[in-house]
């Protein structure tokens, strides 16, 4: 099974993505924090990134907005911005909430949530100084 | 024409009426779908956020006009982070 692996960031988890802008194809590459506490299996996003990404990255709108609470407290829009990881030759659409900067974990560009993580296999494989993903198996 | 805040709180009335009928009646043709949603209607119900997104793209040029729903969503829940690190260093 493809697998990528990355260092851990100040001790924290996190999965590299790039957003892919939809009409013109230009990409950036994002460090969000690796999260298992963010949302749960069936919430209605996968990423909570800064809504300045969004705005860039959009490719549509959720017709309701999400309300957080915990560590974000809130009610906000949802967009669905194009990623690819393409070490694991990953790219689809993913359901992405649109916060302040201020929200977002310190030093990251957001959060990769429950639901996004549980897409694939995840975890240190053996490393605790690294966190990947790997293609889950059907 | 309608204006974008128009159009905006048509595709939230429509989705929500979906959202309610799909998660009321598991044999709803919506139930467990991503529906697109452009000009107050509904343009497409698909199994996944790709397919709708292929579509609404093709018969929409503006990103700020296009809508989806996951009809069986909750979105009335409060979704809880229990983000990790969360006090600023």
């Amino acid at each position: 099974m493809p697998r990528v692996r990355w260092p851990l960031e100040h001790d924290r988890p996190v999965v590299h993505v790039q957003f892919i802008e939809t009409a013109a194809g230009h990409r950036e590459t994002r460090m969000l924090l690796a999260d298992t506490g963010a949302g749960g299996l069936y919430a209605p996003f996968e990423l909570i990134v800064r809504a300045s990404d969004c705005q860039r990255y959009m490719g549509l709108r959720s017709s309701d907005d999400v309300i957080l609470g915990g560590a974000i407290i809130g009610t906000y829009p949802i967009y669905a911005v194009r990623v690819e990881i393409p070490a694991l030759s990953v790219a689809r659409r993913v359901r992405a909430v649109a916060v302040s900067d201020t929200a977002c974990p310190a030093g990251m560009d957001g959060i990769a949530c429950f639901r996004f993580l549980s897409s694939f296999t995840y975890g240190n494989f053996g490393d605790r100084r690294r966190f990947g993903l790997e293609i889950a198996r059907p | 024409m309608r204006t974008l805040e128009e159009e905006r709180e048509q595709a939230r009335e429509l989705g929500r009426q979906i959202n309610r009928e799909a998660r009321r009646n598991p044999n709803s043709p919506y139930a467990g779908k991503v529906i697109g949603i452009l000009r107050g209607e509904v343009v497409i119900v698909a199994d996944t956020l790709d397919e709708v997104a292929e579509v609404l793209e093709r018969l929409e040029p503006d990103a700020q006009r296009r809508y989806f729903i996951d009809a069986s969503a909750d979105y009335d829940a409060q979704y809880t982070i229990w983000m990790q690190g969360s006090c600023q260093e």
